[in-house]
């Protein structure tokens, strides 16, 4: 049992310093240097920090058949890769959500810096609640939010 | 979440989604030090392909995207690594190094085929 609640115990701590590692990645993400790297990686400057490549995100647009009139969800999208710039290439709507405040704001400033105010949102919400209609959504992504 | 992506789609509407995950054959060994260094979802032992057809989908198709996801990884070493100096000052020294560290652990468990990365598309 001690061997048990040990094993809790480091984990929850790793968890713990997880988050925090999260909450500081996101505060700094969006300043040159990580910015920088960000297009170098992947070739977007979304303050994404996985792995799907803007040639990806090309192909999930591709695979969805995303185009005007089409309305997708992006789960876990962070402050909005991939789910704005695929709204904002194929010209589709867009609920970009993420379980993180700070991420869905950012989300939120992208899409009017973007000018997508016509067709994209941003909310704060999980992928086991998301907020829209049962039945109504074209195409979802989640790209790495299993990860 | 895959029950509820499937909730919201309308019928014949789409989902994809890339994951990282463990490929098939490991040994234990390989799989402890893969599922070590590897994201959360890598310890799960139900393939995504089968939680997919439990949510009813259909039609899903699994397109390999490991070597892409190699290639990303090495973008994201070296482009660190030219803006060293600049993302030392931002992010700080530890998480700079803890960061290098497990680019390159992931790297090589990547190349050593420990871990792949997919592509799954479905349709409701």
């Amino acid at each position: 049992m001690a061997d048990l609640s040990d094993k809790t115990r480091l984990m929850t701590d790793d968890a713990l310093l997880d988050s925090e590692r999260f909450a500081q990645r996101h505060a700094a993400s969006g300043r040159s240097g990580p910015l920088a790297v960000e297009r170098e990686a992947l070739g977007s400057d979304y303050r994404a920090t996985g792995y799907t490549t803007k040639a990806q995100a090309d192909q999930l647009g591709r695979v969805l058949d995303l185009r005007p009139g089409k309305l997708l969800v992006d789960v876990g999208a962070g402050c909005g890769w991939p789910g704005l710039y695929l709204a904002d290439t194929f010209g589709c709507s867009v609920v970009s959500t993420d379980p993180v405040p700070e991420g869905a704001v950012a989300a939120r400033d992208r899409i009017v810096a973007d000018g997508l105010e016509d067709r994209a949102i941003s909310v704060v919400a999980t992928g086991d609640d998301l907020p829209v209609r049962n039945g109504s959504v074209d195409a979802i992504v989640h790209s790495d939010v299993l990860c | 979440m895959l029950r509820a992506s499937r909730r919201a789609l309308r019928p014949g509407g789409r989902t994809a989604f890339h994951v990282i995950e463990l490929p098939s054959g490991l040994d234990d060994r390989q799989r402890r030090r893969a599922v070590s260094i590897g994201p959360p979802v890598v310890a799960v032992r139900t393939s995504h392909e089968s939680l997919l057809r439990s949510a009813g989908f259909v039609d899903v198709e699994a397109i390999d995207a490991t070597a892409e996801y190699l290639d990303t990884q090495h973008r994201w070493l070296a482009a660190t690594l030219r803006h060293e100096d600049e993302m030392r000052a931002t992010l700080g020294d530890d998480m700079v190094d803890d960061g290098l560290e497990r680019r390159r652990r992931t790297i090589d468990a990547i190349a050593d085929g420990l871990l792949v990365r997919t592509l799954y598309t479905a349709r409701r």
